[in-house]
């Protein structure tokens, strides 16, 4: 392992103050669960870290809005999987986010690893990703200049690379809460219960019409490890948009899929076996939530 | 798990009883000391410098820069090893690569440093050129008359041959009424243990080169360090702690003989623990293995087994040339079958050498007879159980190589136990299967079952020796007041040392807290053998039961000590043979424990996911001396097996480097993917020859678990997978065929 300067945070303050002056050269440990394996592995070299990891002001979930029916959760960057699993405000509110998180890692890995450290590892198979993408939230970052918004859906410019500059630490996530009439879920392939780096995740949020209960109003579908970030399924949005959820709308939700993908060979599965299994997850998601009942 | 059946026998004090682990304590509160925990004030550390290339030649070794930096203290190649060679059975690998590398793994260097951080600069400095040879990967392909050779000088990379005739099986299959025909493939795969090799190197005080390390086999590590240094072999010591698990991995030499060569040239203590990397990449593994099998039936009779076999040797010998016959005497199964012929060879490649793992031999053909088993019960219409019961060896029954079963053969009754736990009901002499109420969310339900058998202890006229010494201290009236155990059986975590203390206790009248079992040091414990072959039960648990009779009957008044040795040799008890060259008669094992598990599985339709859902485990292990550790062996076997069946595979790229790095890419099953109804049964059908009727279970508790979970697939999908592992991806496309070629009419699924 190479060695590198290690600063703890004590504040806030004192956090942006060293990415002020060290920021091009520092990587920012919050779980770890993630750096430090790149640090160990040496495929990350930083020559300074700045462990946050001691910032309370970040762990925490708040809950924006009135009270009874807020209009979105605001979580603190490292809050963790488990956290963002186990809360009632995100269970209740964000529950695409909570399905997803439950995915990520092992139990262990959720009682270390961020949310906020998921968004910035950026890997086109971090499990909130999609999630995140599909609820349009908006990361909030902060510098000695101030604070600056970025929707997830420009934050990802590449494999592995972002929007953040290098002076930002993201200081919290703002995810709009799920309406009543919205229904969502996350699938997720893996190889294994745990520990499994997605195949592929699919994840789905629709606005279905209270009068004719198979029809879409709305669409949000997030596609992970399948092109080099996480990304929207826009064609397949708007295949399903305004249009009820049957057999001929699925087909066509499931053509459009194809188009939107570049799946990859890689140890853990084939591009070919990708691309049948996004039409799979399409199909399993829209008829799941096109029922009925979600 | 929900089950354990077991008659512990009134007559015996400790043997049957669940004692706790004599090692149980000190690893609970992490005082147990594995290979990495040891320390030598003023030690150096040592890193290896690996090859990465799969066949080339070096052309050029230039280590003068890593040298020259400070703190270095030694950099070694080829030059400084004595006799630069090892191996298990043949010595035909190198210690530190001098010309031609065969596989990734190889060492080329090895640098000594007074700090760790140090050491791996300097390894980064070694400058090593190589000029590419021509690589053979594919077995099949390394057999062909112009493919390249891997052992310059060899007449052909097929390293040996072996083949059993009994009876006349074409005209069997000519006559049969039912012939079926299918071909099955085993990959690579990784043994997995927890603890990456480690080991600390010193001169002792009586002027040895000592070495501290996990190894199954202490004295055959110490010959062939004598035997690479060219030191006579008392001149060497091998200290074996704790150990954190082997399957067979720590069989061959890994860093034993790197270490000793850094002491010996050094003369200052050295220590050397390789990364997870290393340890995947540089220890050898399971053998990949192609089976064909043609076999055929007449009136519902399975009356003929033609199979070839065949396995993948890696770049080296290793113990191939004792595996592969292993396999080949399991290969049609514990099942009567009076015309057999099998073929089988093993081949040399580029890729890892293969060597001994759980198993050693008798894990591969299980998931080709057990499938095979199933097609022809599936193809007759009768119960699996049923068709298996009509073919189960009996007392007496004759094997392929021509010789009877060793008594003791509770085969049929494990499946019968097995069947009845998983739900199959018996109507006289047919057995019913349960029907599974389908699932709520969509998967398909599948229930499957699978028997195996392997041989307890070294087979083919090998002597299975392990010698036992025994000192009882006795009270005023002559009675057993305490015991010292001394055998050098290296504790790999399966429980040997509690086993061994079981018997000892027994026999001298004691409770088990008074024996004290020695850690092993060549030069205080006596050679037991590998702690491998499932056999210190049996073979081991002989020398103690022995020496403890030897020694109490050395009692006399007045005397307050005796002491005895005794070494048991299988040769003397139950003796066994090699194959006749022509027909392969021989009399193949000394005995054998006998496995059936089922298995109830999930599979998606639709991703071809499989999860296993509830699995049942019931062994014919003669007697149960420790039912709890049993349970404990069941559950990693189950756990292995299960790995093997869905989820293993080593992989290489197509240019022979290492795909599956590390843990994060070689996936095995965490705590999660293990089904929470596990159901382990102990049948006890003695071997009169076995320490009050044990025979050993090691290995066998995870040698039907990938054929029953295979058959689980078929019987929840319609599909065959024939090539493990069974994963997502791999059933896929196994339902993607069999949709496709009933769309074209041929019709095949169910």
């Amino acid at each position: 392992m190479n060695p590198f300067e290690l600063h703890i945070a004590a504040s806030l303050p004192d956090a942006l103050d060293y990415l002020a002056r060290y920021g091009q050269e520092t990587a920012v440990l919050a779980g770890g669960t993630d750096l430090v394996i790149r640090i160990r592995s040496g495929r990350e070299i930083p020559a300074r870290v700045l462990d946050i990891s001691r910032l309370k002001e970040l762990r925490v979930i708040r809950e924006e809005g009135t009270d009874a029916n807020p209009a979105a959760l605001r979580l603190g960057a490292l809050v963790t999987h488990a956290q963002v699993v186990e809360s009632a405000a995100t269970r209740a509110h964000t529950p695409l986010l909570a399905e997803a998180c439950a995915t990520i890692g092992s139990p262990q890995i959720r009682n270390l690893g961020t949310i906020g450290g998921n968004c910035i590892t950026a890997s086109r198979a971090g499990d909130a990703l999609p999630a995140l993408l599909a609820m349009d939230a908006e990361l909030v970052f902060l510098s000695k200049a101030g604070e600056r918004r970025v929707r997830m859906a420009d934050f990802f410019t590449g494999p592995r690379t972002t929007a953040r500059r290098r002076d930002e630490l993201l200081g919290h996530i703002v995810v709009p809460a799920r309406a009543a009439d919205e229904r969502s879920c996350y699938l997720k392939l893996g190889q294994r219960k745990a520990l499994a780096i997605s195949v592929i995740s699919v994840a789905f949020q629709l606005k279905m019409d209270a009068a004719a209960p198979r029809r879409c109003l709305t669409a949000a579908i997030a596609f992970g490890n399948l092109a080099p970030t996480v990304i929207r399924a826009r064609k397949v949005e708007e295949a399903v948009m305004g249009r009820d959820l049957d057999e001929a709308t699925i087909a066509q939700a499931v053509e459009a899929a194809v188009g939107e993908v570049s799946p990859r060979d890689d140890v853990r599965a084939s591009a070919e076996y990708r691309l049948a299994m996004v039409r799979a997850l399409v199909r399993r998601g829209l008829e799941r939530l096109g029922g009925a009942a979600s | 798990m929900s089950e354990t059946r077991s008659e512990a026998r009134p007559e015996t004090r400790s043997v049957g009883r669940s004692v706790s682990r004599v090692d149980a304590l000190e690893k609970v509160l992490g005082r147990a000391r594995y290979p990495a925990d040891f320390s030598k004030p003023g030690m150096c550390h040592a890193k290896v410098v690996w090859t990465g290339e799969p066949h080339a030649r070096i052309t050029g070794l230039d280590t003068s820069a890593a040298a020259a930096l400070p703190g270095v203290v030694a950099v070694l190649t080829s030059r400084d090893v004595p006799r630069n060679e090892f191996g298990l059975i043949e010595s035909d690998q190198q210690v530190l690569a001098a010309d031609v590398v065969r596989w990734t793994g190889e060492a080329v260097a090895v640098v000594i440093a007074q700090t760790e951080e140090l050491a791996e600069q300097a390894r980064d400095l070694v400058r090593v050129t190589y000029e590419p040879l021509p690589l053979v990967l594919d077995p099949i392909r390394a057999m062909a008359p112009d493919a390249p050779l891997i052992h310059a000088g060899q007449a052909s990379n097929v390293m040996a041959r072996w083949k059993v005739r009994h009876g006349d099986v074409e005209a069997a299959l000519a006559e049969a009424d039912l012939v079926i025909e299918a071909e099955y493939h085993v990959p690579l795969v990784e043994h997995a243990y927890l603890q990456p090799e480690a080991g600390l190197g010193y001169i002792d005080e009586e002027g040895r080169v000592t070495v501290v390390v996990a190894g199954q086999w202490p004295h055959d590590d110490v010959r062939q360090i004598a035997n690479a240094l060219a030191l006579p072999p008392e001149r060497v010591r091998e200290i074996v702690p704790y150990i954190g698990g082997a399957f067979g991995g720590r069989e061959d030499i890994s860093l034993q003989i790197m270490v000793a060569l850094a002491v010996f040239r050094t003369q200052v203590p050295v220590k050397m623990v390789w990364t997870r990397e290393e340890s995947m990449r540089c220890h050898g593994k399971r053998h990949p293995f192609t089976m064909r099998y043609r076999w055929g039936a007449k009136g519902g009779r399975l009356t003929a087994a033609k199979v070839e076999l065949i396995a993948d040797a890696g770049a080296y010998s290793s113990s191939s040339k004792a595996v592969v016959p292993g396999a080949v005497s399991v290969a049609t199964g514990p099942y009567e079958i009076p015309n057999v012929s099998i073929d089988a060879c093993v081949v040399h490649t580029n890729n890892p050498p293969t060597m001994a793992m759980r198993g050693f031999g008798t894990a591969q053909p299980p998931v080709a007879y057990e499938q095979h088993i199933d097609k022809f019960a599936r193809a007759l219409g009768e119960d699996p159980v049923s068709f298996r019961l009509r073919h189960l060896w009996d007392e007496g029954s004759i094997q392929p190589t021509g010789s009877p079963v060793p008594p003791g053969v509770g085969v049929k009754e494990t499946l019968r136990r097995a069947a009845s736990a998983a739900g199959w009901r018996q109507d006289g002499d047919r057995w019913v299967r349960p029907d599974l109420p389908p699932l709520p969310d969509g998967r398909r339900r599948g229930l499957g079952l699978a028997t195996a058998f392997k041989n307890i202890g070294y087979s083919f006229g090998f002597h299975d020796r392990s010698t036992a010494r025994v000192t009882v201290a006795l009270d005023e009236r002559g009675e057993p007041e305490r015991a010292e155990l001394f055998i050098a059986a290296a504790e790999v975590g399966m429980g040997v040392h509690t086993v061994l203390a079981q018997v000892a206790a027994e026999g001298l009248g004691l409770a088990v807290e008074r024996v004290k079992v020695h850690g092993v040091d060549t030069t205080r414990t006596p050679n037991a053998g590998s702690s491998s072959a499932s056999r210190h039960t049996f073979i081991s648990g002989n020398a103690v039961m022995e020496a403890c009779r030897l020694a109490m009957a050395q009692r006399a008044p007045g005397k307050r000590q005796v002491e005895a040795e005794y070494t048991f040799d299988s040769q003397r008890v139950r003796p066994t043979t090699d194959f006749d060259p022509e027909t392969g008669a021989c009399n193949p094992h000394i005995t054998y424990g006998y496995v059936t598990q089922a298995a109830e599985v999930a599979v998606d339709p639709v991703t071809g996911a499989v999860e296993v859902l509830r699995m049942v485990a019931a062994q014919d292990v003669g007697k149960a001396i420790n039912p709890l550790m049993i349970e404990g062996q069941v559950g990693g076997g189950l756990h292995m097996g299960l790995g093997y069946a869905i989820m293993e595979e080593f992989k290489l790229r197509e240019d022979g480097r290492v795909r599956t790095r590390n843990f994060s890419e070689y996936l095995v099953p965490t705590t999660l993917d293990m089904p929470a109804d596990l159901t382990c049964i102990n049948v006890e059908v003695p071997d009169p020859a076995g320490p009050y009727g044990a025979k050993g279970l090691g290995e066998h508790v995870m040698i039907p678990t990938a054929p029953a979970v295979l058959n689980a697939i078929r019987d929840a999908v319609g599909v065959d997978v024939g090539e493990l592992p069974a994963g997502p991806e791999r059933v896929w496309r196994a339902m993607e065929a069999a949709r496709a070629s009933a769309a074209s009419g041929k019709g095949v699924a169910r």
